[in-house]
């Protein structure tokens, strides 16, 4: 993946990241050639992304839990602009490369474009709810976003023929991490008694978010049937992705906490 | 990457010299009756599937122009959150109606539709030089071509089906518009006079007549059911005589200067009432809703309403026996 942004080893040190599977095993296990995609995607569930329920969960009530409007306003204000972020670049992949997708997924991806369109929407009345704006923000105080929601494009279009398990593996892959923070975030809601618009809104992308990462395991149980393609999508997934996704995703805890998005 | 493309730029540079005499209407009518005539006059169902592959096509096109609006210079939309999750739900419509005409296509063929050849080389060439406005015009305009092709096929397609199709993407239809029209009122003040660029127009003008040959050899007329609507004598002392079709087909009979005519029930502008407007000399009907006035002989829109445009009127073939006013609907 030349020209593109990767996380170091030494950049997830010292955020405190730990990666919690060995990405050669995985390239090793999924090269098998008897692996089918549906057994991929159960082998990357159960081997890679259960490890990190705990943690995601954790972040998302620990974050309510603070009980501080000011942290929550903050994380807010990068999470709606993610929405319209992600529903740009998906609008840009479904419209400029729709004849290297799956035409049965057409409907699928249409269906998550609105998705992340009206989250961002929800996202920012919450925030507006709870006495936060858009005012002055930078996208680039946390630069891993954008490495991943634009990047994810150029690492999709370096090869065509498998633009579609490129772009999920990139990028869809990551929603499944939303699923324990969300419910992180709900469950604290629920526990303190307040934060009611939060709550609804949280629960609500909640349920989306598990569809969108269902285009990524639908398109792996499809499409990801010889060693090859199962490789490519595990690269990209375990070696770009993830890492680029969890350093982002720890540097915008530490920084809501602290009030500084 | 895609192939060579399917037009080639004399093809195209002819295209756009053809675009400086015509208006929006004058593309509207001969796909309308193209289509009319080609569903009239050709027997057999692979007409049909010509249809569905064609709206289809559309709908792919539909759905990439506003996708890729979304992800063009979004930031002038953006201030306005709801404005731009309902450009998504376009999106959405688009590729739910596809969805349904790629089955309906392979319930008669047995075949699936896969990505469409033509929506991609026309895509790829409107990307070349479109920006955002462009690509929502060009949505409004594809969005029309298809609602053409959508009630064409519901009046004369004679499918149960395919009726069931068009129906859904009526309800979208107005939504569609509506959406697409807010989106260009950032841009514009006069959202109706807006059309997309010449070379879009050209392409879309391209993939939606290119399913009409050069040489159209009509065959016999496709077979007509024949259907009793009323009594001729209740045409001398009623203005005109509402009628159910089938079960599904809303009619309108009337005489006007002697001669007996048979239209759709509803306006196509707003679906309003149309036995409500007002029949004048010379064979005109006009919608009382919105005014908008059409040709009762040919279905052509003489006047638009005053609110948005109007799309041709449905008529159906009459014929007289025992007394008795009968109307032909398409039987295939």
């Amino acid at each position: 993946m030349s020209g593109i942004r990767t996380v170091s080893p030494a950049e997830l040190q010292e955020w405190g990241i730990e990666l919690k599977y060995d990405a050669e095993k995985v390239m090793k296990d999924v090269s098998d050639p008897k692996m089918t995609g549906e057994e991929f995607v159960t082998y990357l569930e159960q081997n890679v992304f259960k490890k990190y329920w705990d943690e995601h969960y954790s972040w998302g009530y620990t974050w309510v839990m603070k009980d501080d409007v000011g942290a929550i306003t903050s994380w807010l204000r990068l999470g709606a602009w993610l929405e319209w972020r992600f529903a740009s670049t998906l609008g840009e992949a479904l419209g400029k490369y729709a004849e290297y997708i799956d035409p049965e997924f057409y409907s699928l991806f249409a269906k998550q474009l609105a998705e992340e369109a009206w989250h961002w929407h929800i996202r920012y009345k919450a925030l507006v709810h709870y006495g936060g704006n858009m005012d002055g923000f930078n996208p680039n105080i946390i630069p891993e976003w954008l490495d991943l929601f634009i990047g994810v494009l150029d690492v999709a279009k370096q090869d065509l023929n498998h633009f579609q398990i490129r772009f999920v593996s990139g990028i869809n892959v990551v929603e499944w991490f939303s699923e324990p923070h969300h419910q992180g975030v709900v469950d604290a809601c629920n526990k303190l008694g307040k934060y009611t618009v939060l709550r609804d809104v949280f629960e609500e992308i909640k349920e989306d978010e598990r569809f969108h990462y269902s285009l990524a395991s639908k398109t792996w149980a499809k499409h990801c049937d010889t060693p090859e393609k199962r490789r490519i999508a595990a690269d990209i997934a375990l070696n770009w992705a993830i890492p680029l996704f969890l350093l982002g995703r720890k540097k915008r805890h530490v920084l809501a906490l602290q009030k500084k998005i | 990457m895609q192939g060579e493309h399917a037009l080639n730029n004399g093809k195209l540079e002819h295209l756009q010299h053809i675009k400086n005499w015509l208006k929006l209407d004058d593309m509207i009518y001969p796909y309308w009756f193209a289509w009319k005539n080609k569903l009239l006059y050709s027997e057999g169902r692979e007409v049909l599937h010509e249809l569905v592959g064609q709206m289809s096509m559309l709908c792919e096109l539909g759905m990439r122009t506003t996708a890729a609006a979304m992800g063009t210079v979004p930031e002038k939309i953006v201030p306005d959150q709801i404005l731009f999750a309902s450009l998504g739900e376009v999106a959405k419509r688009f590729a739910d109606t596809r969805l349904m005409l790629v089955n309906l296509y392979e319930k008669w063929t047995g075949e699936r539709l896969g990505s469409s050849k033509d929506a991609s080389d026309v895509f790829n060439r409107i990307k070349e030089h479109a920006d955002l406005l462009d690509y929502l015009t060009s949505t409004k305009l594809i969005a029309d071509f298809c609602y053409l092709a959508a009630r064409v096929g519901f009046f004369y397609g004679g499918d149960r089906h395919l009726r069931e199709v068009a129906v859904a993407y009526r309800q979208h239809y107005p939504i569609i518009l509506t959406t697409l029209n807010r989106c260009i009122e950032r841009y514009v003040e006069d959202v109706l006079a807006t059309l997309p660029s010449i070379h879009s127009i050209s392409l879309l003008m391209y993939a939606c007549f290119k399913v009409f040959p050069e040489q159209f050899e009509a065959s016999r007329m496709v077979k007509l059911e024949w259907v009793p609507v009323c009594e001729v004598d209740e045409l001398d002392s009623r203005r005109l005589v509402k009628s159910m079709v089938q079960g599904w087909l809303e009619t309108l009979i009337m005489k006007v200067d002697g001669k007996i005519y048979a239209i759709e029930g509803r306006c196509p502008h707003e679906f309003a009432d149309l036995s409500i407007g007002k029949v004048t000399k010379g064979g005109r009907l006009i919608c009382a809703d919105h005014y908008a006035t059409y040709m009762l002989s040919t279905g052509t829109v003489t006047t638009h309403p005053v609110i948005g445009s109007a799309k041709p009127l449905a008529t159906f073939p009459v014929n007289i026996s025992d007394g008795k006013v009968h109307i032909g609907i398409v039987s295939r």
